[in-house]
């Protein structure tokens, strides 16, 4: 054998053997200047919303990604979005953002949903997956659930038509629909995926989620390799709980899909380590995958126990989205394996670390 | 939905002063889709408006063993009609009803029910019984639990274990 040879077949072997968990693919190149440095707006927010965007930024900076932050100071009492905030996520067209808390009841409107109305962030996507490490009643869970973010339920169209009796709309247009519809079938096809489900309850409500259905249906046809399949809200939330793994991505309505997103969330793994975000035409905002306005329990901000992890993967999502893939990769690696381990959780998992430990951990596996 | 489910919930809390000794709360939908997968151990009865309550129920439903077997009714100021729990709607595959593999537990649990509200207690209790040694033993369980049994079967089988 020539000796070129020999030194290529040794290389090979030793790529073979694996360093590491990834091995490498055929590279990324990137054209001059994508690595500028690119401005994200960011808000901590209320409750546990300071703790876990913080450890994002440790964790950016440990890995020195192209990112700053831009960070404002949003509370849930405050009775609209600041001026400057909107304006900087105009501008930066990305943002990063803790819970905001919700008063219940009468008085001011969520901020969260504020937020997503300004913007038109018409769809929520919310990513519920087992993590290798953390075992729960069903494997093979990986669900996308698309939801329209805008309208529905969420019209926020309430009134009293006498004392002790309130009408409340819910309102379904065939614009938003039939976006919400194109944005998930977009999605199935950019990533892959094989199914989409609609989720409806047009049985009760036959006008509003039928012409839900009915825009589903229409874009459908132009994706013919994408199996599509509709199925009753009800029966749905059962399935969830009895066997998730026939679900890939679903597509539903405002308040279907807060729930299902949540039911998913839970199969799956917790509301703490869920990613997912929030896209419009032109303005992206990344949070929490699942109960993205929970401002957390007090306990856990003063025990600095919150779950960093479900900001952390999300933020791996905006990194994507910027069109950074290796540090996203890079990111959603070191976190991977700080859950397989297993000896840095939280309590939501099972465990007692506190958020600074398991950013220390994170950081510490980052390669 | 401030007014509209705002004034479910003052009604609610009008009506927890006047008992004192049951302990009443209260959960946002989404946190309760969350809780109900998690942590089920820690709802006891649950009190909701229409379209919340049927998401609830089937998914309580699929935790705590299916649709299946879960039992329900619907009652007013004059009149109570009774149900398979969850999914009362549902009338099931056309596959199931040709091979006769309905789960018959459900509605003879609620038919149990029914007989409570008839006040029958005795003929409740003997049903009810009967239809839950069936399951813990096992041995006769349709599709839906992970069993190959008939309808029929699991009838003769309850119908055997009436004392």
């Amino acid at each position: 054998m020539s000796r070129r040879s020999l030194t290529l077949l040794k290389n090979l072997a030793r790529n073979a053997n694996g360093s590491g968990i990834q091995t490498r693919s055929v590279t990324y190149m990137p054209r001059p200047g994508d690595g500028a440095p690119r401005a994200v707006t960011l808000i901590p927010g209320d409750g546990i919303g300071p703790l876990v965007t913080n450890a994002v930024e440790q964790v950016m900076e440990a890995m020195h990604a192209p990112i700053f932050f831009e960070k404002y100071d949003v509370h849930g009492e405050m009775s609209r979005m600041p001026p400057e905030v909107m304006e900087s996520i105009r501008k930066n067209k990305v943002c990063l953002k803790g819970g905001l808390k919700t008063p219940v009841g009468g008085g001011v409107s969520s901020l969260n949903v504020q937020l997503r109305k300004e913007l038109d962030l018409f769809a929520s996507l919310v990513n519920c997956f087992n993590l290798p490490g953390l075992p729960t009643r069903h494997e093979n869970v990986d669900i996308v659930v698309i939801r329209e973010n805008t309208e529905g339920e969420y019209a926020g169209l309430e009134h009293e038509v006498v004392p002790g009796v309130v009408e409340s709309l819910k309102v379904i247009t065939k614009f938003c629909s039939e976006r919400i519809a194109k944005y998930a079938f977009e999605y199935a096809y950019l990533n892959n995926r094989k199914k989409v489900t609609a989720v409806h309850k047009a049985n009760i409500m036959k006008l509003a989620d039928g012409l839900f259905l009915e825009s589903c249906r229409e874009v459908a046809k132009k994706y013919p390799s994408i199996t599509y399949n509709e199925i009753i809200v009800d029966n749905c939330c059962m399935q969830l709980v009895a066997k998730p793994e026939q679900f890939d991505v679903m597509v539903t309505p405002n308040l279907y899909g807060n729930l299902v997103a949540n039911t998913a969330a839970g199969i799956a793994g917790g509301t703490g380590v869920m990613p997912g975000g929030n896209v419009g035409a032109d303005h992206a905002v990344f949070e929490q995958g699942a109960s993205a306005g929970n401002v957390g329990k007090d306990k856990i901000v003063l025990e600095n126990k919150a779950n960093p992890v479900a900001l952390l993967l999300s933020s791996a999502m905006m990194l994507r989205h910027l069109q950074f893939p290796s540090f996203a990769d890079r990111l959603e690696t070191a976190v991977k394996k700080v859950i397989a381990e297993g000896n840095c959780r939280t309590k939501d998992l099972g465990g007692t670390s506190t958020t600074q430990q398991v950013v220390d951990a994170v950081i510490a596996k980052l390669d | 939905m401030k007014l509209a489910d705002g004034l479910f919930l003052e009604s609610c809390r009008e009506v927890a002063k006047k008992y004192p000794s049951i302990t009443y709360n209260e959960i946002i939908v989404d946190n309760c889709c969350m809780q109900l997968v998690a942590k089920p151990e820690q709802f006891d009865v649950m009190v909701t408006p229409n379209l919340y309550g049927n998401l609830v129920a089937n998914t309580a439903a699929g935790i705590a063993g299916g649709t299946g077997v879960m039992p329900g009714g619907n009652v007013g100021a004059d009149h109570a009609v009774f149900e398979q729990g969850a999914s009362a709607g549902n009338v099931g595959k056309d596959k199931i009803v040709l091979e006769n593999k309905a789960n018959p537990v459900a509605l003879l649990l609620s038919s149990a029910m029914m007989l409570r509200h008839l006040q029958f207690p005795s003929f409740a209790d003997r049903l009810e019984t009967a239809v839950k040694k069936v399951i813990a033993e096992g041995k006769c369980r349709t599709k839906d639990l992970g069993g190959t049994s008939t309808t029929q079967q699991v009838v003769d089988a309850v119908i055997a274990k009436l004392d």
